[in-house]
């Protein structure tokens, strides 16, 4: 949801929505704190975005090795390689 | 993290969609191990760009990323040259600055240098994210988070059906990966005007480790398997395997809508 697109006349963002993104962004991670969601810091919240956002790359990362190992140990006679051929085709 | 919204699911499917296809040109056994590595990456970057869309702007420099090299690895950067410069770089500093000016403690000016170097990594991070001022960054960073995490989900499940395969001749008891695979010929059967949905959040019966995905038409929501027929008749006439069959029929009459 796209708000407070006016309040951008003059190039500057106004606080509350900065504030607002960083307390819905603190809701995605998965370490937030939620006590009195007002305590995120900035640099806290940047933080663990960052090393979030990593972990999730790497998650990405060994999740594709992990198929295309599969993918090249796929038994070519087995019915399962025999239905993603002729429907991938 | 509460229940999946709609749009994420939306988004899976359409995800599930073109990494398959994409993973097409990836069976190729010509490949070495380490080229067929980062196709599957590629596929996957790209098909979770192409299915996000315009919405936001992460997607673009992806693909932009993604086409230029496929070969680079965490982060994706976008390539020099093709950096938009829209605004002078004045504008830009202002503009990063206004997650700085939100740091009011007393040791503010060390707080405000590391939040410029935070802001800076994130940058980093998300593709795209060096043109962004600091509002721009956090809304980019929490739609590429959400849509990150789905593809997470979707490539476990697909790497998890894959491994729970049958064998050849051999049909292992619970019908998870047969029917996660059973699942992919709705991508053809589209063709017939039907719309179908990987369900991908239907019940998850074995040990939550398998995808249990069932197709439902979207016209019949009763279950009905109507629309397999076709295919499945189909192919009996050009002989598949028998296991296939007996694969898609005991698929057909065990999945509920």
């Amino acid at each position: 949801v796209k708000t407070m697109s006016g309040r951008r006349s003059r190039g500057s963002v106004s606080e509350e929505e900065i504030n607002e993104l960083i307390s819905r962004l603190q809701t995605l991670l998965p370490t937030a704190r939620r006590r009195g969601s007002s305590s995120a810091s900035t640099t806290k919240m940047l933080k663990e975005t960052c090393s979030y956002i990593k972990s999730l790359h790497r998650e990405v990362d060994d999740l594709s090795d992990r198929l295309s190992d599969l993918m090249s140990t796929m038994d070519n006679n087995s019915p399962a390689a025999e239905i993603i051929r002729s429907l991938l085709r | 993290m509460g229940a999946p919204s709609s749009s994420t699911k939306a988004f899976k499917q359409g995800f599930l969609r073109s990494f398959l296809l994409s993973l097409r040109s990836c069976r190729n056994g010509a490949m070495g191990l380490q080229e067929r590595k980062r196709a599957v990456r590629s596929s996957a970057d790209i098909a979770m760009a192409t299915t996000r869309g315009s919405g936001a702007m992460w997607p673009q420099a992806l693909l932009a990323a993604a086409s230029s090299s496929s070969s680079l690895p965490w982060p994706r950067r976008l390539p020099a040259a093709a950096t938009v410069k829209t605004t002078t770089r004045r504008k830009n500093m202002a503009r990063r600055r206004c997650l700085q000016r939100r740091t009011t403690t007393s040791s503010g000016e060390i707080a405000r240098r590391l939040v410029r170097k935070r802001t800076k990594v994130l940058r980093g991070m998300v593709p795209g994210g060096e043109l962004l001022d600091g509002a721009s960054l956090l809304r980019e960073a929490m739609d590429y988070v959400v849509h990150l995490r789905a593809q997470v989900a979707v490539l476990r499940r697909v790497s998890n059906a894959m491994q729970h395969r049958p064998s050849s001749h051999h049909m292992t008891g619970p019908f998870h990966s047969p029917r996660f695979l059973m699942s992919v010929p709705c991508m053809q059967i589209a063709k017939h005007n039907h719309v179908i949905h990987f369900d991908l959040y239907h019940h998850d019966s074995c040990s939550g480790c398998c995808t249990t995905s069932t197709v439902e038409n979207r016209d019949d929501r009763k279950g009905s398997s109507l629309g397999w027929k076709p295919r499945i008749e189909r192919w009996q006439q050009s002989e598949p395997p028998r296991s296939v069959c007996r694969m898609a029929k005991k698929i057909l009459y065990c999945s509920e809508a």
